[in-house]
């Protein structure tokens, strides 16, 4: 029997490199970005040593998709009860919740029908003729599903098996529906179910650490996946041009979503100048851009919204916050349904203007659902290809573009979110004109009145605001959300 | 308990008999419920009874023709079957010529466990003499004693050759020996192109089939043993792709690239042999592949691109309902001003 040296070769090479990024991590605390990148990098290079003998790395980069893959489930439906039962932590603030959640809504759903636009005009993946192992492109071919099917399959029948199966809809739906329940219970009597509220807001605590440690896996995983990913593409150039197209046309439609259209809600919605909107709000997209982490920008956007801005306190800790877990015009609009039409195009499936609706509306149910979660954007691509009946393997095909484009995608989130929050804002009479201008200094409301004139009470985090001081000191503190990396 | 143990004991017993007894009325009276030769020996996969034509496939409808295990008014046939298969040296000879066309025929007919019978690749040119195959393939022709009870011809199956591997001597042989038998490829053109075969045409990488990619055609259920099948792709001229032999039970696989200069859109590949069809089938090749970067940054302004228009339609959309909201607020916030 012959024994591939070659392939053992690249798996030797590969597990090297693994200490070596382990003794970066732990010995130089090099930046998470810097690191991903470097992977990349490293994976390229191995991949072209190594074409066609990377067999045995392959595994590696297919585990890591599975098991984010296996979180994506209860990562939904806590994601979703908790984002919704936080809108009943005040009664007063409803107006704002709604509003918050409308408006990061729309403007996921420009980001979505932007994506549409420029993913079939550029026609990206159009004769890229993928291959994917162990897929069968004939299967796609001649697929018909009425929609009233399509409809009926929206709607949860069996939790239990539309868990195990994987329907995404379905899954958002129940969790709404629970969760909807929840504040209508919580209205009655608080206390009754307040226990309820603490264990959602304990797993979702557990599912993100669970999350934490596997993507402090993604240098490794991405080393394995680039590796068996560019030893695959030597000789098939078609494929990789088709992704570095794919690429642009992502950060084109980031540009375009992030100051185009949130330049004519800003102008529209929120009376402000753009021009003068942008240059206010630029540190933190730049802060986004280079961390790549909407949690870790928030702050600064925070910063931004309240003393640049103009927008009061309460609104802005609210709709920002509530915009890392809710929304996300990068992670959960324009990238999941560029790799979905990226896809639809290199396996030449056919696909209807009906199948592009459920796609734009799977989208839009999914960013309800998936948000919160740092590597958002895998997560939320791989529900939407589950839920429209794509193959997953084209988001292993992505994911080393993806880390690159991680980039554009958290400064559009970091947008979007800031947009939302300035127009409610104005909608809520809590935008400070004077701010915005420039004519008045911003300072830091401790306790604040609100529009009906009563008092407001911020928690020990100083991160959720009450009516009364007894609900501050007894409702547990929501984690604030932690956006995409 | 042990009123129990008895009765357990019983049961057993009665339900081995029931397993056996319908075991052996299935296999005696051939009640399995379809027959199918997807190995193309000629034999069916799970009982070995030699079928009417290879590929036979009850699950796709073939229907074995009546009478066709009707066993033979004379049984001896069996035995001389046999006997032939040693005394091969002098039945041959004086019947080679004239009953090589029948030997299946009696062959078939006695079946119920394996046929035994070979017959020559080549025909057998003189008589007299006992004609050894030259290929590998093939070995020597042994012909029953043809049976009145021979059905006719035409519907039964043509004969396959042997390999040489199995017994041909009677100690060697044993009952269920099955033979791989091929149609014999004689220069008679119309029984060459009564098996229209099928084809699997795919890409070998797996993805779509497209200008400049490389095919992998592969045949089944074609006549065996045929030299120099022409493989072909019409669209408006025909274009050679190349040559292959089909095998001994008539398969073949061929791997060759669609042209570089032919036009995406539907096309047929068609099998001929000495210019004549076999068979087609039609396959949609798509445009070249987008090999160069400019190729697929621009490949969406192509004609190719479908989604072309739909994706204008909803930029539009879009721009058009900017425009409007910004000229919503305009108008609003200019009668709000004359108010105020």
């Amino acid at each position: 029997m012959n024994f591939d040296w070659r392939s053992a070769g690249a798996l030797a090479t590969v597990i090297v490199l693994f200490i070596v990024i382990h003794i970066l991590r732990k010995k130089t605390k090099i930046n998470f970005s810097l690191l991903v990148l470097g992977s990349l990098l490293a994976g390229i290079g191995v991949g072209i040593l190594f074409s066609g003998h990377t067999d045995w790395v392959t595994p590696i980069g297919k585990i890591y998709v599975s098991v984010l893959y296996a979180l994506m489930s209860p990562l939904i439906i806590i994601s979703v009860i908790s984002s919704v039962t936080s809108l009943t932590s005040v009664a007063q603030l409803k107006g704002i919740g709604v509003r918050s959640v409308v408006w990061l809504l729309i403007t996921t759903l420009l980001s979505i029908l932007l994506a549409m636009g420029i993913g079939m005009v550029s026609g990206v993946g159009q004769q890229s003729y993928l291959s994917i192992e162990g897929v069968n492109t004939g299967a796609f071919e001649n697929r018909v599903t009425p929609f009233a099917v399509v409809l009926m399959g929206f709607i949860p029948r069996n939790i239990v098996e539309d868990i195990a199966n994987e329907k995404v809809i379905p899954m958002i739906l129940m969790a709404v529906l629970i969760a909807v329940s929840y504040v209508v219970a919580a209205n009655k009597n608080r206390k009754k179910v307040l226990a309820f509220k603490s264990l959602i807001e304990a797993l979702k605590e557990v599912i993100f650490t669970a999350v934490d440690f596997i993507i402090k896996l993604t240098p490794y995983a991405v080393l394995a996946l680039l590796v068996t990913a560019s030893g695959n593409a030597v000789g098939r150039g078609a494929i990789v041009h088709s992704l570095i197209v794919l690429l642009i046309v992502s950060f084109i439609a980031m540009i375009i979503d992030t100051f185009l259209i949130n330049a004519v809600l800003i102008k529209t919605f929120a009376k402000l100048k753009p021009m003068s909107f942008f240059k206010k709000i630029t540190p933190a997209q730049l802060v986004g851009f280079s961390t790549q982490s909407s949690c870790g920008t928030l702050p600064v956007t925070l910063e931004t919204l309240t003393q640049k801005i103009g927008v009061k306190d309460k609104v802005a800790n609210f709709t920002a916050s509530l915009g890392t877990t809710i929304g996300m015009p990068g992670c959960a609009g324009i990238w999941p349904v560029l790799v979905a039409i990226y896809g639809i195009h290199g396996l030449g499936i056919h696909y209807t203007p009906k199948d592009y609706i459920i796609l734009g509306i799977t989208a839009l149910f999914v960013s309800l659902g998936t948000a919160g979660v740092p590597n958002t954007a895998v997560i939320t691509t791989a529900s939407v290809l589950t839920a429209v009946g794509l193959p997953l393997e084209l988001l292993v095909l992505t994911i080393p573009i993806s880390s690159i484009a991680d980039t554009g995608r958290t400064a559009c989130n970091i947008t979007g979110a800031i947009v939302a929050a300035t127009i409610v804002g104005r909608e809520e009479d809590s935008l400070d004109d004077e701010i915005f201008n420039g004519t008045k200094e911003y300072q830091a409301e401790s306790s604040a009145e609100n529009n009906d004139g009563e008092t407001t009470y911020l928690s020990s985090d100083d991160e959720t605001i009450y009516l009364s001081a007894d609900d501050a000191e007894e409702e547990p503190t929501i984690p604030v959300g932690r956006g995409c990396m | 308990m042990k009123k129990n143990q008895k009765l357990f004991k019983k049961l057993t017993v009665f339900l081995a008999s029931v397993i056996i007894a319908a075991t052996s009325i299935s296999t005696m009276f051939n009640v399995y419920a379809v027959y199918e030769d997807c190995d193309l020996d000629g034999y069916d996969d799970a009982t070995g009874i030699k079928l009417p034509w290879v590929g036979f496939d009850g699950t796709k409808g073939d229907k074995i023709p009546a009478g066709y295990f009707d066993e033979p008014a004379d049984t001896t046939t069996t035995t001389t079957t046999t006997t032939t298969t040693t005394t091969k040296a002098t039945t041959t000879t004086t019947k080679a010529t004239s009953t090589t066309a029948k030997a299946t025929t009696t062959t078939v007919a006695n079946n119920g466990g394996g046929a035994n019978v070979t017959t020559e690749k080549t025909s057998v040119t003189k008589a007299g003499e006992t004609t050894k195959a030259v290929s590998n393939s093939v070995t020597e022709t042994v012909t029953p004693a043809i049976s009145e009870n021979v059905p006719s011809s035409d519907v039964l199956p043509d004969v396959l050759t042997v390999d040489t591997n199995l017994p041909v001597d009677e100690d060697e042989a044993t009952d269920g020996d099955f033979f791989a038998v091929v149609p014999n490829p004689s220069s008679d053109l119309a029984s060459i192109l009564e098996n229209i075969g099928k084809l699997e045409i795919k890409d070998s990488s797996g993805s779509l089939i497209h200008v400049g990619s490389e095919l992998t055609i592969t045949g089944s259920g074609f006549t065996g043993n045929i030299d120099d099948l022409e493989i072909e792709i019409h669209s408006d001229n025909p274009i050679l792709l190349g040559n292959v032999n089909s095998n001994e039970i008539g398969a073949f696989e061929i791997k060759t690239n669609i042209p570089k200069n032919l036009e995406a859109g539907k096309h047929d590949i068609v099998v001929l042999y000495k210019g004549t069809e076999i068979t087609r089938q039609q396959i949609e090749v798509g445009p070249e592949a987008a090999d160069s970067f400019l190729k697929a940054l621009s490949v969406g302004f192509g004609k190719n691109n479908k989604d072309f228009v739909p994706g204008i339609i909803i930029l539009a959309i879009l721009l058009v309902a900017g425009v409007f909201t910004l000229a919503l607020r305009s108008v609003v916030n200019i009668s709000k001003s004359k108010k105020g």
